[in-house]
């Protein structure tokens, strides 16, 4: 005798949520990732208060089939993004897991980054996210 | 390299020059999964209760005899989930069929034998059996009652959609619930019956068979909580001689909810402290009662006249969003007014360090008190709905990881449950 999750909307509709539907009753899902203001310092305590310059992102993820996604970098803490969207995956969606680069070309001192997926199929699944930076020098303070 | 996607939500205030690294709004739909984050589950519709209903509670109805139904509260009704061909659902709330439908005339319908003005009002809805496909809801021959202008009359809102015109025929008044907004009905199982209720009525008892009905109008009157424990219905911040009192607790007799008169039945009034009762939920073998500002805990005895003792009482900590709590992995989880909390042991512990300064920088003290908590088992995922500032979102604990993530969901829900399947 099995069970499942059921949601209840506002508009009497009862809803069957399983791992069955990449949709939202037909409707697209935006999955997307945005991380937190990063300068890279606990990772490497060389570049405290130096700009870095980003070349490019890479996504590790798993192929679930042919995904157009957009990588972004911000380095004004979301205000404005630099957009690069590529297709990941194949059709095939063996499963694997594959890597992907997002270039960009940013300097600052703190980023962030976002990957979103939008789409009523697929699961868009990101197992890592690897930037590739320069130092770019220290600052003055003026 | 950066891993910032196994960290989930990370909303603690580190020094800009320390960053953790985790994921801040607009993080969304993205659910947690072995050290990964991957698109969360979608759904789809099963059943369709009828445009602007509010489905407010779901779940499995299950007898001694393995007899199992999905049943679904709603703002005005009990359904159960109805199979096989095009079935959809029926309603099994408390409905009136006594006499017969003699007439119809446009929105006026003349009986014979119905005593409807004192058995009906505003708002019921009502349909001649000939034109009720009753496994077929919502059927569109459903009208809604005007007034019920004498014994034999009632006046529609609107002209009868079915059959019309002199007939001998039989007849449903559903008798609609009215339910307060943004409270949820308690729906609990007890000796083969469903229980259920809210502020606004009388407890309502269904069998499996038939149609729902008042559980004891004397004694189970507008309570706002009820569960199942010890075999017993629990029912607290309810009506006792017809004054609400928030602080009582009442309890039926063993194995039958219906007897709140026997030696073994019973009522406490939880006053130890000043505010009122906020919930209920079993924990292993306890009992809790959730205080806005306290949780008290309490167990069986064996002593069949005194069956129940609260032995534990937690100050400082209580559940601020009734509909909060979770009964789950051998917990509960709940919202107080400034966290998110589950019980360890006996003990309230926080469990919303990276994820309740984004909350409450989002979702209003208000909205909070509004937030409807659910498990999803299969994920271990507990689930709290809120209305945000960035709309609703569903803030999401992964009891696996033990991180936090947001989904966004397209639809307005109101409640999650488990249906049978």
């Amino acid at each position: 005798m099995g069970q499942a999750n059921y949601l209840g909307t506002d508009n009497g509709e009862v809803m069957l949520f399983s791992d069955t539907y990449a949709a939202d009753a037909g409707e697209n899902i935006v999955s997307q990732v945005v991380t937190a203001r990063l300068n890279f310092v606990d990772k490497y305590p060389d570049l405290e208060d130096k700009f870095v310059t980003v070349q490019g992102v890479k996504l590790v993820y798993v192929d679930n089939g042919a995904f157009s996604v957009v990588g972004s970098v911000s380095i004004d803490g979301g205000e404005n993004w630099s957009n690069n969207t590529q297709t990941i995956g194949t059709a095939g969606a063996d499963g694997k897991i594959k890597s992907q680069t997002f270039s960009f070309t940013a300097t600052g001192q703190y980023f962030n980054f976002k990957f979103a997926y939008t789409a009523a199929t697929g699961v868009f699944h990101i197992v890592e996210i690897m930037a590739m930076i320069n130092d770019a020098g220290e600052h003055m303070e003026l | 390299m950066l891993r910032p996607v196994d960290l989930g939500y990370s909303y603690a205030l580190t020094s800009l020059h320390t960053p953790k690294g985790g994921l801040i709004w607009p993080t969304k739909n993205m659910g947690i999964d072995r050290h990964s984050l991957k698109t969360r589950p979608g759904y789809a519709e099963d059943r369709d209760l009828g445009a602007s209903v509010e489905v407010l509670g779901i779940k499995i109805y299950q007898l001694k005899d393995g007899t199992r139904n999905t049943m679904y509260v709603t703002d005005g009704d009990l359904c159960q989930k109805e199979t096989g061909g095009s079935n959809t659902f029926s309603y099994k709330t408390e409905s009136y069929t006594t006499g017969t439908v003699t007439n119809i005339t446009g929105a006026v319908v003349t009986g014979s034998g119905t005593a409807w003005s004192a058995n009906l009002a505003a708002g019921d809805k009502f349909i001649t059996t000939t034109d009720h496909s009753s496994q077929i809801e919502p059927d569109t021959n459903w009208g809604t009652i005007l007034t019920a202008d004498s014994a034999t009359q009632i006046t529609l809102t609107a002209s009868y959609t079915g059959t019309t015109g002199a007939m001998s025929d039989t007849y449903v008044a559903r008798k609609v619930y009215t339910n307060t907004s943004n409270e949820r009905p308690f729906m609990a199982v007890v000796d083969d019956m469903l229980c259920f209720g809210n502020k606004n009525i009388n407890v309502q008892k269904y069998t499996g068979t038939g149609y729902a009905s008042d559980l004891d109008s004397t004694y189970a009157t507008k309570a706002r909580y009820g569960i199942e424990y010890a075999n017993r219905l629990i029912l607290a911040d309810l009506e006792v001689s017809g004054t609400r009192d928030q602080s009582a607790l009442q309890w039926s007799k063993e194995g039958d909810p219906e007897n709140y008169t026997d030696s073994t039945s019973g009522i406490t009034y939880l006053l130890e402290t000043a505010d009122y009762i906020a919930g209920l939920a079993k924990l292993g073998p306890d009992i809790v009662v959730y205080k806005e500002n306290s949780i008290i805990i309490g167990s069986q005895t064996g002593i069949a006249t005194d069956p129940l003792f609260f032995h534990t009482t937690r100050l400082g900590i209580g559940n601020w969003a009734p509909a909060s709590i979770i009964e789950g992995y051998f917990t509960n989880a709940f919202l107080g007014i400034n966290d998110f909390y589950k019980i360890d042991g006996d003990h309230p512990v926080s469990i919303g360090e990276q994820i309740r300064d984004f909350f409450f920088d989002v979702t209003t003290l208000d909205n909070a008190k509004n937030t409807v908590g659910f498990p999803v088992e299969e994920r271990s995922e507990f689930h709290w709905l809120a209305t945000t500032t960035e709309g609703q979102l569903d803030f999401v604990y992964s009891n696996r990881e033990k991180k936090w993530t947001v989904y966004d969901l397209n639809d307005a829900i109101l409640c999650g449950g488990l249906g049978a399947i």
